[in-house]
């Protein structure tokens, strides 16, 4: 009989702090920085956008485990806009019933998270190969990571500019430039260098995997025969690994390999 | 670990490249007083304290070993006052030395690691947060005002004219003025004279570190040339777009940071040449007033992108893989044990 090994089943709790803080998607993977960049400009803004992540990411990986599996990957791409634009249609109503400010303060922006890359990566990643309970707490996880990167970069821009803390509609501007967007780039590089600095003194295992983005790799790759040998003239590699795709080089060249990976 | 006697040595190769800096500072700095008083001086002295102090201060936090005795502190803070006009608030040159210091370079490890130039970032910073009080000049002769005060007196620019296509500008300021710096501007970047003297001594101390400066200012030069922003010929346009602003101040002292710039000569000449473009495009289509250090950050951006060069050195990234594997393996023998 063979030994069938069973991966080891995260609690919900380590599966979202995991998602959430330690393969957080903006501060390892910088993704989906542009409505943080843009619209996060006060606490109540950023809060904005964390609800409304949230909701398109979970709703989006949940329908895609669900129903989307078995579809080809070019419609795919487009259900997870329509998904996306529904949630957020849907968010955007609430947001506006709780506050008006608020959701004339996100702008085009919260709008925009419809055709966020974060939403199509997570589905691409891991909704379309994994149940529908994985998915949504990859998706809550995800979104909870993502929405305190924006809520901790809208408050310290509000503290910057107005001197308050989720009261900025009356409060007057002393230094107006900082609500400009380099601001926002400047604090996302101070709170990824943190959150690198935390995760190699807590979770030194997690590092390379997190930064290099292999974790989900399974496939091995083959050795490049050479230049000159005949096997070189088959069929040029195709990427079909997302992660493959999407690596960086310098993770190549830190772990020592080419830029075939090996 | 460098010891402080090492440090402050001229074997040193930052010390040394950082004296020669200094020394070229200092005479840009004294052109800068005779022309606009003992305000330039304390810009300059209040701009270096900052820097030194925030480098010592910062070190200390971080308990690493202080190395603001390799001077790298002290031209960075004395380019950001080289840069500023005179009439610029204190708080401005405190604020753009301190960020130069504490945001652009200390949390990079020290001076050998930082991938944008601090000086610039500096500049820049207080360039985005004060636009008016960085690029309003007073006129020269009238009495010393603070930018905003009531007796303060604007004066007008090469780079004023420029934008305004004036070609009349060269007439008006002279050939003369344009070589000794008595023409409204920041503190070091207006005497053409003294920055050539400066280009003769990089070119003895340092001759590969003038090939980016080459590539900054022949593509600066030549995009001028084909495209001329004032109607008295190509020629004058070349002169008025190369003393506009800080284009040959930054082409001398910034360019050839040997840090954030390629240390192959021919390498460092692309390097330059990105630059010089990167400038002269800002200066065409955006409303920044001096692009210069703006163009520098882009191209400390750009390179590394495009090149797939890093600033990171092999003992740098040594030194940063060997904790992580340590922690690693021991993580692993720990799960092995258990």
């Amino acid at each position: 009989m063979k030994n069938k090994k069973s991966k080891p089943v995260l609690s919900l709790s380590t599966a979202l702090f995991k998602g959430s803080f330690v393969h957080n998607p903006v501060l390892t993977q910088v993704i989906g920085i542009c409505p943080i960049i843009g619209a996060a400009t006060t606490a109540a803004n950023g809060l904005c956008l964390a609800v409304g992540i949230t909701a398109v990411l979970a709703a989006s990986e949940a329908v895609t485990s669900l129903l989307l599996k078995k579809l080809p990957r070019w419609v795919r791409m487009a259900v997870y806009t329509l998904i996306s634009l529904s949630v957020v249609l849907l968010c955007d109503r609430f947001i506006f019933s709780l506050s008006a400010d608020s959701g004339a303060g996100l702008g085009i922006y919260f709008y925009l998270l419809c055709v966020n890359a974060l939403a199509v990566i997570r589905c691409e990643k891991f909704a379309c190969k994994t149940t529908a309970l994985n998915a949504l707490t990859d998706g809550v996880a995800a979104g909870i990571g993502y929405g305190a990167v924006a809520v901790i970069t809208g408050a310290v821009r509000e503290l910057i500019t107005y001197g308050t803390l989720f009261s900025s509609a009356d409060a007057l501007s002393r230094f107006p430039q900082t609500a400009m967007p380099f601001t926002a780039l400047i604090i996302l590089g101070f709170l990824a260098a943190g959150h690198k600095w935390l995760l190699i003194k807590f979770y030194p295992d997690e590092v390379r995997d997190t930064f290099s983005m292999n974790a989900v790799n399974e496939k091995p790759v083959k050795k490049d025969p050479g230049l000159f040998s005949d096997k070189n003239k088959s069929k040029p590699k195709v990427i079909r690994d997302y992660d493959e795709a999407i690596r960086p080089r310098h993770a190549d060249r830190e772990s020592g390999k080419d830029g075939n990976g090996q | 670990m460098q010891n402080s006697k090492e440090i402050l040595s001229f074997r040193n190769p930052i010390f040394r490249y950082n004296a020669d800096i200094f020394a070229i500072c200092l005479a840009l700095s004294s052109v800068g007083i005779y022309h606009w008083g003992i305000y330039a001086l304390l810009q300059l002295l209040i701009c270096s304290l900052t820097a030194v102090l925030c480098e010592s201060i910062g070190f200390k936090a971080l308990l690493k070993k202080n190395t603001a005795g390799d001077l790298s502190a002290l031209t960075t803070g004395m380019i950001i006052a080289l840069l500023l006009p005179v009439s610029a608030p204190f708080y401005v040159g405190i604020t753009a030395s301190a960020f130069a210091v504490l945001v652009a370079k200390l949390p990079f490890g020290d001076v050998r690691n930082t991938p944008f130039l601090p000086a610039a970032a500096g500049f820049c910073f207080a360039a985005m947060m004060f636009t008016e009080a960085v690029f309003t000049y007073p006129a020269v002769g009238s009495d010393f005002a603070f930018f905003g005060s009531e007796g303060f007196v604007k004066g007008k620019t090469v780079f004023d004219m420029l934008s305004e296509g004036n070609s009349l500008s060269l007439n008006v300021f002279g050939r003369v003025s344009l070589l000794s710096g008595a023409y409204p501007g920041a503190i070091g970047t207006t005497s053409m004279l003294v920055l050539l003297g400066g280009f003769g001594y990089m070119a003895v101390r340092h001759p590969k570190r003038l090939f980016a400066s080459c590539g900054y200012l022949l593509s600066a030069a030549v995009l001028a040339f084909l495209f001329p922003r004032v109607n008295s010929g190509r020629l004058s346009s070349v002169i008025i777009e190369l003393c506009a602003g800080g284009l040959i101040f930054t082409a001398l002292l910034l360019i050839t940071d040997p840090v954030t710039s390629p240390r192959k000569p021919d390498r460092a000449f692309f390097y330059g040449l990105m630059g010089g473009t990167v400038c002269m495009l800002l200066r065409y289509f955006s409303k920044t007033p001096d692009a210069a250090c703006f163009s520098i950050l882009i191209t400390n951006a750009l390179w590394p992108a495009l090149t797939g060069e890093t600033i990171l050195n092999k003992k740098t990234a040594e030194k940063y893989k060997k904790p992580l594997m340590k922690k690693k393996q021991e993580g692993i023998r720990k799960a092995g044990a258990k």
